[in-house]
């Protein structure tokens, strides 16, 4: 008896899916290649990540390739290139934090004063000069900064040339070549990419909301200040929070590129981070088992970090990501 | 009973135990040497055409065998070349082997990276691959059954051309032979036996520095820090280098045991005028020569490397009077180009013969000891002590800073040499590189080659070049899951064919029909090489800037870096008069070269003269080791070339390591697993060269 109410409940509930779909099949249709490209590009290569419990060998391919436990992990914590594991696994978190604390408000900033300018012609150059360099690629972008820093025997880049006038390095210092450098260089040049892009979700909170707060503020006697202070601010929080934590669940994904196109040998001291960790070890040295255990070490702790803020948030905040 | 048991069970072991100390003593006997195998050949049928896919990878698409020029190419028959097309050279084999040929390489992909990828899907996508640097690889792979074992094609009788070759070059047999005994790769053998870089330099800085009379030196201060090497206990003098032979019947006598570098070192006032002052007239109270620059320009040269600093550095402190006022600095040594700066570390070879590197390649630092075992050259105390010697050479400013830079990807080679007529010339003066192409006129018409220093090199004063031409990393083998048996035949003919006398042709000169059929090329060698007609060197102008090299590998396809033995005639073609005259200065000298057989001039090690091979076939198990316990990257060179630059100075950047002293600077090795690096390969070595 029982049984049966079983099936009928179950019957019940695949009928009710099957009308959910067929009534918003369109949505569904739209989903579709999201959901797609998800399993192709996210969820499908986590199969790789069994390489860092094998003795990888390409010819034979993740899964007859032989099984090592966790001794990738052991010789990366604690093996030949343990040094270099965990001076990445500083500078990622040094970088990351940094960027956070320097490079986090500068979009919201810009987003308030694009808020602010009235004349449109002007706001409107002024996004699309501060949008550019986003859709520069990165080699572009630090072949720039290079030719800015560069310091050789016949020429010198322009911040070069300021910084040796200004007696703020020698004569023959290379900016690129001294490590106490490198950071600023990485979170400037950052900056320089991205906030314009950035601002354009705080920009679009800032827009959608109602005029009638700012009306009342100012009935109530509130001046500039005040509008960003008791209204924008907190009408942008939910926004602002979500964005914090997806970008601490980011904190150890530095991107390799722009690393690996500024840094050098004598500067992996601050610059080299888990993602040019991997590809040196892992790929160019072909030492794929502890390129992966970093990879998925780094997963870890990436996620630990984004249920954390996410509870955090939830608790002081009410705001969260789910 | 129990007392005839124990006897019986005592006797059977005492002689287990002698035939084991039997069996023991015959295996450390020395083999027999065998003489080669005698196989009838075995024709291979061609009347049926095969189709073979190519995978060749250089990391330049300019480089592969399709035609990817954006013009066509007219040949000597009038027929056309265009984008896409296969080069003529290639066209052709593909009809003489009656083969389909098709290139499946991705065209500008690096051969490693090709290797990696291909590897996943056990190489079934092509039947012939290739590439730069790949021999290890293909060792590897080879011995797990990937790609075909060829010594067991020529066992068959296939391949008669190569198993010839072989036979007759044991040593080049050897060292691609990889550890399970097979042959899975061949090699591109470039010109064995021949000079590789050589020194050289601008001829007329010399003589107007040295022969002037009442020259108007330069008087900038100069500071100096390099304290010299022939000095002390190690002055050369009598015994020690006195007396040297640059050519036979000619014997050049240092007549006291004064050291320059130490006379520079005691000026009171050193400058231009001093330093150079002081070089012209110790070269007058040591030596015979007619002119003071006869010390280091043409067949009797016999200067030292402390006579080459003491020259540098008159250079270094005369650099308006050289450039007559266009340049207020010059650099005396710089290398072509960024990622060639290991060549500086082979001047190690002039202080008392420390060899730094076993092979023509940066990657072979070993060399064989006394002993028959290779050693690991870049973490010794010798290698350190050079080291801080070229960062004295550095704080002086002998040494062209811009080469440092690996970023820099400038052509310093170009810059320092080739713009003198530039509205902003830049100035050097000496490289160690290829003859060809740094004697040529386009570049600049003052540059010439000199003869090595002198040294103490394996315990004997002698003419010494270490970086002579080998066998490459480069070649191609045959891929076992991508062939059926037709297929992997087909391929062993084309594998073979250039190693025939017409093969050999067209791989090194292109289409035999460009070439004279009675004349020949006598090269500074007194031998007779093929010569070009008229249309090669015309086409070559027309279409590759007048670069002969680029355009028989870009336009016609041949000079690849595939299996074959390539051969120096080409070259000679190729120099320019100054060239020439270099190649016949060397040649008629006494400079002595390693081989694969090692012969030379013996001293304190016998096997100081024999050459690396080009790869190493490690087992899956010292591979193993190598990625779990080592970590040696390019990186390491970085921390040499930072002891050269900052040591001396003591200007390092903030976060670069610079070893203090030798004690840091292995420790630096250690930690990267130096101890199991060098018994991984000692290992793979003796497995191969037994």
């Amino acid at each position: 008896m029982a049984e049966t109410q079983d099936v009928r409940m179950r019957q019940k509930k695949a009928r009710l899916i099957f009308q959910a779909i067929a009534k918003d099949w369109r949505l569904y249709v739209l989903l579709m290649p999201m959901v797609i490209w998800f399993a192709i590009w996210m969820y499908k290569p986590m199969g790789g990540l069994l390489i860092a419990f094998k003795r990888f060998d390409p010819s034979l391919g993740v899964l007859l390739s032989e099984f090592k436990g966790i001794d990738n992990f052991i010789n990366m914590i604690n093996g030949v290139v343990k040094e270099e594991f965990w001076q990445a696994f500083r500078n990622t978190f040094i970088i990351s934090s940094y960027s956070l604390v320097f490079g986090f408000p500068v979009p919201i900033i810009l987003a308030l004063l694009f808020s602010e300018l009235n004349h449109e012609g002007i706001r409107k150059i002024t996004q699309t000069i501060t949008y550019l360099p986003h859709f520069l690629s990165e080699v572009t972008i630090t072949g720039i900064v290079l030719m800015l820093v560069y310091n050789g025997v016949h020429s010198a880049g322009v911040i070069t040339t300021l910084f040796i006038n200004q007696g703020w390095i020698e004569p023959n210092a290379s900016i690129i070549q001294q490590a106490n450098y490198f950071r600023p260089l990485y979170i400037i040049t950052g900056i320089w990419k991205e906030s314009g892009y950035n601002s354009i979700v705080y920009y679009a909170a800032i827009m959608g909301i109602s005029p009638a707060l700012y009306e009342a503020l100012k009935v109530d006697g509130g001046n500039k200040f005040q509008e960003i202070r008791y209204v924008t601010i907190p009408c942008m929080a939910p926004t602002l929070i979500i964005m914090v934590i997806m970008r601490i669940g980011r904190m150890l994904s530095i991107g390799y590129e722009r690393v690996l196109l500024l840094y050098n040998t004598n500067i992996y001291v601050t610059a080299d981070v888990l993602s040019t960790f991997e590809q040196r070890i892992g790929i160019i040295s072909g030492n794929y088992g502890i390129g992966s255990a970093s990879s998925l070490f780094n997963s870890l702790i990436a996620f630990a970090l984004v249920i954390g803020a996410n509870t955090i948030s939830r608790n002081i905040s009410k705001t969260s990501l789910w | 009973m129990s007392m005839k048991k124990t006897a019986v069970v005592i006797t059977l072991l005492l002689f287990a135990i002698a035939m084991a100390f039997a069996a023991g003593e015959k295996e450390i006997a020395a083999p027999e040497p065998q003489a080669a195998k005698t196989v009838a050949v075995k024709v291979v049928d061609l009347s049926k055409n095969v189709p073979l896919k190519f995978n060749l990878a250089y990391s330049n698409k300019s480089r592969t065998m399709t035609y990817n020029q954006s013009s066509p190419l007219t040949l000597s028959d009038g027929s056309v070349v265009t984008a896409g097309m296969l080069k003529p050279l290639w066209t052709s084999l593909e009809k003489k082997v009656n083969a389909k040929f098709a290139d499946v390489a991705i065209q500008d992909a690096k051969a490693n990276d090709m290797i990696k990828t291909e590897s996943t899907s056990n190489f079934a996508g092509a039947n012939i691959y290739g590439g730069n640097s790949i021999a290890t690889e293909l060792m590897a792979y080879g011995a797990e059954g990937k790609f075909v074992n060829l010594s067991t094609l020529m066992e068959q009788g296939l391949m008669p051309n190569l198993k010839k070759y072989l036979d007759a070059n044991p040593n080049v047999k050897t060292s691609i032979t990889a550890y399970d005994g097979g042959i899975y790769q061949v090699p591109y053998i470039a010109e064995i036996g021949e000079i590789a870089r050589t020194f050289c330099i601008r001829e007329t800085w010399v003589t107007k520095l040295l022969d002037a009379t009442a020259a108007a030196y330069d008087t900038k201060p100069f500071t100096t820090f390099y304290k010299g090497f022939l000095v002390g206990a190690n002055a050369r003098t009598g015994a020690n280098g006195g007396s040297v032979t640059p050519r036979q019947g000619v014997t050049i006598t240092k007549k006291t045991a004064e050291n320059i570098v130490e006379l520079q070192n005691a000026l009171p006032v050193k400058n231009g005028k001093t330093l150079t002052e002081a070089l012209v007239s110790y070269i007058k109270r040591n030596y015979s020569y007619a002119k003071p620059s006869q010390l280091f320009l043409g067949a009797d040269a016999a200067y030292d490397v402390d006579e080459l600093v003491a020259l540098f550095r008159a250079i270094k402190a005369n650099a308006a009077y050289l450039t007559d006022g266009k340049a207020t600095e010059v650099w005396p040594y710089f290398s072509r180009q960024s990622n060639y700066r290991e060549d500086l570390l082979r001047m190690a070879t002039y202080f008392d013969g420390y060899r730094v590197h076993g092979s023509d390649s940066y990657e072979s630092r070993w060399y064989i000891d006394a002993a028959g075992q290779i050693q690991y050259t870049y973490s010794t105390q010798e290698m350190y002590n050079l080291l801080s010697i070229f960062s004295d050479w550095n704080a002086e400013g002998l040494l062209y800073t811009d080469m440092f830079d690996v970023a820099s990807k400038a052509n310093h080679r170009t810059t320092l040499w080739g713009t003198d007529n530039a509205t902003n010339p830049k100035y050097g003066f000496m490289t160690y590189d290829w003859i060809a192409s740094s004697t040529a006129d386009a570049l600049n018409k003052d540059i010439s080659v000199i003869l090595p220093p002198v040294a103490k090199v394996n315990g004997v004063w002698q003419y010494y070049m270490d970086n002579t031409r080998v066998i490459k990393s480069d070649g191609w083998a045959i891929s076992v899951a991508g062939s059926t048996p037709e297929q992997i035949e087909r391929a062993s003919v084309v594998f073979d064919f250039f190693f025939t006398e017409e093969g050999r042709l067209w791989q090194n000169y292109g289409n035999p029909a460009d070439l004279k059929s009675t004349d020949g090329y006598i090269g500074p060698d007194g031998k007779k090489w093929p010569e070009y007609t008229e249309w090669t060197p015309a086409a070559a102008s027309k279409y590759a800037k007048g670069d002969l090299s680029t355009f028989l590998r870009d336009w016609i396809g041949a000079q690849m870096p595939i299996g074959y033995p390539k051969e120096i005639g080409f070259e000679y073609q190729y120099t320019s008069k100054k060239g020439f005259e270099g190649w016949a200065l060397l040649k008629a000298s006494t400079t002595n070269i390693p081989s694969y057989a090692g012969t030379g001039l013996k001293g304190t090690n016998p096997n100081y003269y024999k050459l690396i091979p080009p790869a190493f076939s490690l087992t899956p198990r010292q591979s193993e080791i190598l990625n779990d316990t080592t970590s040696f990257t390019d990186d390491i060179v970085e921390i040499m070339f930072n002891v050269i630059r900052y040591k001396t100075l003591g200007n390092a950047p903030s976060g670069a390591f610079v070893a203090k002293d030798y004690a840091a600077y292995l420790d630096y090795f250690k930690s990267k697993g130096l101890d199991s690096y060098v018994k991984v390969f000692q290992a793979s070595y003796e497995s191969m060269s037994q």
